[in-house]
């Protein structure tokens, strides 16, 4: 099974504590210790925390896999978003959208049906444009 | 004269009431500045970069602590973690880039109206046969049908740009997050191991008293830098996590971005995280 971002970070931190657990008794035994005791568990120290630190570099990059799908979904977000920006800077779209609304009004007051059904298209059409 | 125009002012009073009735005030225009700002400052907090150069950089420090033989295991370490570097800015790219384009989708300055209501003002004065001063009248009632229906338009993207992008959107920060809080600070947990070992070993194997006062000085130092470096940790999570409940609300409240108490909630996230991120540009 392969490892999750979430157990490599965890195993890092496994790494790291037996690295601090293995200082702590050199430096607590150190009167005790001969120098090449204390030298092999140095030594072993900082195997230990480079294999943490391995381990966090494995974990980031798995990391980043795991969200790399969502990352192309936010971009297409993205795209279309400025997609929207661009066509609300098109004021000219929304204008025909008030010129034609303006023109329904004045058929609304002068009561005429064909008029009436005439602009509620318009006004019905240039919605659509800017939708689409 | 006046007996002339009275009706007809009238009835195109009457028709520019209809008219609004019918398209703007149905439809109301919605306060996004909330959103607008909550935005900006997400996209600002976005462009902070410098704990990813700290991530790259971290092999290279190591090499201080440790004997020579193992540089060439850091070396490697180090092109690993440069194989990541763009992807890793990708994430901030991402954030930033969607939180301007939600800001800029949120920002009323976006339509600039002048020249094109210039143009519906002569349609107008040819449609209506109006006045001088009427036409006028009639071309900034434009104006308010124009922002009524390009903020209902506006607030529909805005929240189908929220609808559609919170579940990438979380999954992203939540996992850039994570590389901040258990990567770059499992980074800093080490670096202050090896800070520690390696003064420790020095000052152990060493008899001489101002040497050793000397190198707790350093050991001092070094690990105040590496604790001054994870409160910036702690402090950008937190950024993150704003960024991440923020959008979260956005998203549950979508229908109704105009409600007050989502808008106090949004303006109070936005100041929250201008003042995090303010902390952080000055550590």
């Amino acid at each position: 099974m392969p490892l999750t971002a979430q157990e490599a970070f965890e195993l890092s931190k496994q790494f790291r504590d037996l690295a601090n657990t293995l200082a702590d008794r050199r430096f607590s035994s150190w009167s005790t210790l001969t120098p090449t005791q204390r030298r092999d568990m140095e030594d072993e120290e900082w195997s230990l925390l480079n294999s943490s630190s391995d381990m966090i570099t494995k974990a980031v990059g798995l990391a980043l896999d795991e969200s790399d799908a969502s990352i192309d979904s936010i971009k297409k977000s993205i795209k279309k978003a400025k997609s929207a920006i661009k066509k609300l800077e098109k004021v000219s779209q929304i204008i025909t959208i008030a010129a034609a609304a303006v023109g329904l009004g004045a058929a609304i007051v002068s009561k005429d049906p064909g008029a009436i059904a005439k602009n509620a298209k318009l006004v019905l059409d240039s919605t659509k444009v800017l939708s689409a | 004269m006046r007996h002339h125009q009275t009706p007809a002012v009238f009835m195109k009073l009457t028709m520019v009431v209809s008219t609004l009735l019918f398209l703007g005030l149905t439809q109301g225009c919605v306060d996004l500045k909330a959103v607008q700002d909550f935005a900006n400052i997400s996209a600002e907090s976005a462009e902070y970069t410098t704990l990813v150069d700290n991530y790259m950089d971290f092999p290279q420090r190591q090499k201080r602590y440790q004997s020579e033989d193992r540089h060439a295991q850091l070396e490697a370490m180090a092109q690993e973690r440069l194989t990541q570097q763009t992807e890793l800015l990708l994430r901030h790219n991402v954030i930033e880039e969607y939180m301007e384009a939600l800001g800029r989708l949120a920002a009323d300055e976006i339509v600039d109206q002048s020249e094109e209501l210039s143009q519906l003002t002569t349609k107008l004065q040819n449609q209506a046969g109006t006045s001088p001063a009427e036409t006028e009248a009639f071309g900034k009632i434009a104006g308010v049908l124009t922002n009524a229906i390009g903020d209902k338009w506006r607030k529909r993207q805005i929240q189908e740009l929220i609808e559609r992008s919170n579940d990438p959107f979380q999954i992203i920060v939540n996992s850039l997050k994570q590389i901040v809080v258990e990567g770059f600070g499992g980074d800093d947990q080490n670096e202050r191991f090896a800070i520690q070992s390696y003064y420790r070993t020095k000052i152990a194997q060493s008899s001489d008293p101002a040497g050793i006062a000397a190198l707790m000085e350093w050991q001092e130092h070094r690990e105040n830098h590496v604790a001054g470096h994870t409160d910036t940790i702690q402090a950008y999570a937190a950024i993150l996590e704003k960024i991440s409940a923020g959008h979260q609300q956005l998203y549950d409240g979508r229908n109704d971005l105009s409600k007050d108490q989502l808008i106090q909630s949004i303006k109070k996230s936005a100041k929250e995280l201008k003042d995090i991120l303010s902390s952080i540009k000055k550590i």
